[in-house]
């Protein structure tokens, strides 16, 4: 891995030179986390992790890039590839990025039936996450707009590389993806919506704990505005197998997501906000149906309660609260309860390893 | 074409038909708009962030052109890389690190930008203020040493973020010098106040003002304008999204 890195740091460094007036910024994060679980008819298991985050971007007026690498404090260190792209106009209304990038497609923040990059739902993610969606992937972008705010966007999914041996080599072909999408905004005095729809093929599934299907992946995705008081998104999608294209086998590929997000702003700075995300997907049998509620009161700009619970069809839930509290510039603590609700035979269920928890997390955010 | 820079527009109005030294109200507006209205602009600057946390500073660099399109882009801070485009009555947010694009409507644009003083409807409105506001002239004062027209302003149409205003213009440099922004049932939400001017191509510009929500506890932000270019050719795709996520 550090040897790859090096790979794509020397990258890095050799591309941002050829742009003149360039502009070099660093950044960091700091994150400690001590996490105290119960495991059943045993010790509480503490968990110490402690990440640090370096990143360096170039910006010239025609290229830019960016370099984030993750530290994991472990025996051995853990060192993982956040980005490392290279980007560069191609005249005014074009660009292409290439690198290790995130390719951010479909509406959503926890369901997206629209993300056919990354997969539709991440219901083994860690609720407790800054970004819920932050995955990356090798990438060849070509990027075109027409209009101010509609585009193209027709993408390359190659292999990863893997360093194995002592040799740098393409992970395998049969795992790459290809595809584009169409994003458009039509004129708010008619329906204001945005519309976004494409098409994705992908080799094999890459990402086994995410539903990333094989075969042709299309989809819609819609955002709007419920006459200004709440925003509203969507994302619909279907796979096509291409050794069975029959309507009968695509029906059963059907993947609906769908969100609310609302905010009030109070007096004395206080503010609250609700986002209520569901996603559908009939691929799994039964048919998988889970929903998403995230609340977020913040009283006086100076800390903020968090509450967010995913829900399974199953009957089972996994709930974290807590309190996020601003402590200098930069930097913020967060107590945080976990705890799964459900039979020990479902998705989140008590009585089993981790089930519950409390997490202190402290963290530095330097830029 | 017309345009307007969100900070240099924090006050806004339209005419009712009062005369004061030979100038109608309308007349008065105008000349004020002439000061805040530009074919196009570059502005490099600071939001400064006083609250109960102590002082957080904030470079950006905007463009603008006409009254309709802006792009701001916080280039320190936590924020950095953060950007903001607003056109076509649309206004989006692009986070570098999830590469998301996110459109904000509704209440959502009540929001507060940098956990400051200043929201993002106080940069939305495609709409002249002179097309959404009564005025009326209601008498002279003076405001840090400046001879200045007290103007109160009333919304003729709903939804709009502050539906009463009173501004104080500067009856020499023609210059809002401090305004108050008032909800319908007439609270006070937010005072604008201008602290140092500056002269570029002719015009008067605020280079140092600051802006208080009164629903914030001990909060005020400070913008300062560094560097001012007016009338400069922008390439034609400056506010698109392609830009936006560049």
């Amino acid at each position: 891995m550090v040897r790859s890195l090096f790979c794509f740091a020397s990258l890095f460094l050799f591309l941002v030179p050829l742009a003149g007036q360039v502009r070099l910024k660093p950044e960091g994060r700091l994150n400690l986390t001590y996490g105290l679980f119960r495991v059943p008819d045993a010790d509480p298991n503490l968990v110490p992790l402690l990440t640090a985050d370096l990143g360096l971007s170039a910006v010239s007026p025609e290229v830019r890039s960016e370099l984030q690498v993750r530290f994991l404090a472990s025996e051995p260190t853990q060192v993982n590839l956040l980005r490392a792209w290279v980007r560069a106009r191609l005249g005014e209304e074009a660009r292409f990025t290439a690198g290790w990038a995130r390719v951010s497609w479909g509406q959503g923040i926890f369901f997206n039936s629209g993300d056919v990059v990354y997969g539709s739902n991440f219901l083994n993610r860690d609720l407790s996450a800054t970004e819920i969606r932050d995955e990356a992937s090798l990438v060849l972008a070509y990027y075109q707009d027409f209009g101010e705010l509609s585009f193209f966007e027709v993408v390359a999914l190659p292999p990863a590389l893997v360093w194995k041996a002592g040799k740098l080599s393409a992970g395998e072909w049969d795992s790459a993806a290809a595809g584009g999408r169409l994003v458009v905004t039509l004129p708010e005095d008619w329906t204001g919506l945005r519309w976004e729809t494409g098409y994705l093929f992908r080799g094999e599934i890459s990402q086994p704990q995410a539903l990333v299907e094989r075969g042709h992946n299309l989809y819609l995705a819609l955002q709007g505005s419920l006459w200004g008081l709440a925003n509203l998104y969507g994302s619909a999608r279907l796979v096509l197998d291409p050794r069975d294209l029959s309507w009968d086998k695509t029906k059963n590929t059907l993947s609906l997501s769908g969100g609310v997000f609302r905010i009030w702003n109070m007096d004395e700075g206080a503010s609250f906000s609700f986002r209520l995300e569901g996603l559908l997907e009939t691929i799994i049998h039964p048919p998988l149906l889970s929903g998403y509620l995230e609340l977020n009161f913040t009283p006086d700009g100076k800390g903020s309660f968090l509450g967010r619970a995913l829900f399974h069809s199953d009957t089972s839930a996994n709930l974290l609260l807590g309190w996020v509290q601003k402590m200098y510039q930069g930097l913020s603590a967060q107590l945080l309860v976990q705890a799964q609700l459900g039979e020990p035979s479902d998705v989140f269920g008590s009585n089993r390893p981790n089930d519950m928890g409390v997490l202190l997390v402290i963290e530095y955010l330097l830029r | 074409m017309k345009k307007r820079h969100w900070f240099l527009s924090l006050a806004f109005l339209f005419p009712a038909g009062i005369w004061a030294q030979g100038l109608s109200v309308p007349q008065i507006l105008e000349r004020v708009e002439s000061n805040q209205v530009f074919s196009t602009a570059r502005l490099e600057g600071v939001v400064v962030v006083n609250d109960e946390w102590g002082r957080r500073e904030t470079a950006f660099r905007s463009y603008s052109q006409g009254r309709e399109r802006s792009l701001v882009e916080f280039t320190s801070g936590e924020s950095q890389g953060q950007r903001i485009l607003r056109t076509r009555g649309d206004l989006y947010l692009y986070f570098p690190e999830a590469a998301e694009v996110v459109r904000l409507q509704g209440a959502a644009l009540s929001e507060s930008i940098l956990d400051s003083d200043v929201s993002y409807e106080d940069i939305g409105g495609d709409k002249g203020l002179n097309q959404r506001y009564t005025g009326e002239l209601v008498g002279s004062e003076v405001v840090d040493g400046r001879d200045c027209w007290v103007i109160r302003l009333t919304t003729r149409e709903r939804g709009v973020a502050y539906p009463r205003q009173e501004i104080w213009v500067d009856k020499e440099l023609f210059l809002t010098r401090f305004a108050k922004y008032y909800a319908l049932s007439g609270r006070l939400l937010k005072e604008f106040r201008v602290l140092e001017v500056m002269m570029v191509s002719g015009r008067t510009l605020p280079s140092r003002s600051i802006i208080q929500d009164k629903l914030r506890r001990n909060s005020s932000t400070e913008i300062r304008l560094n560097k001012v270019e007016l009338d400069l050719r922008l390439p034609a795709t400056t506010f698109s999204l392609g830009n936006l996520t560049w």
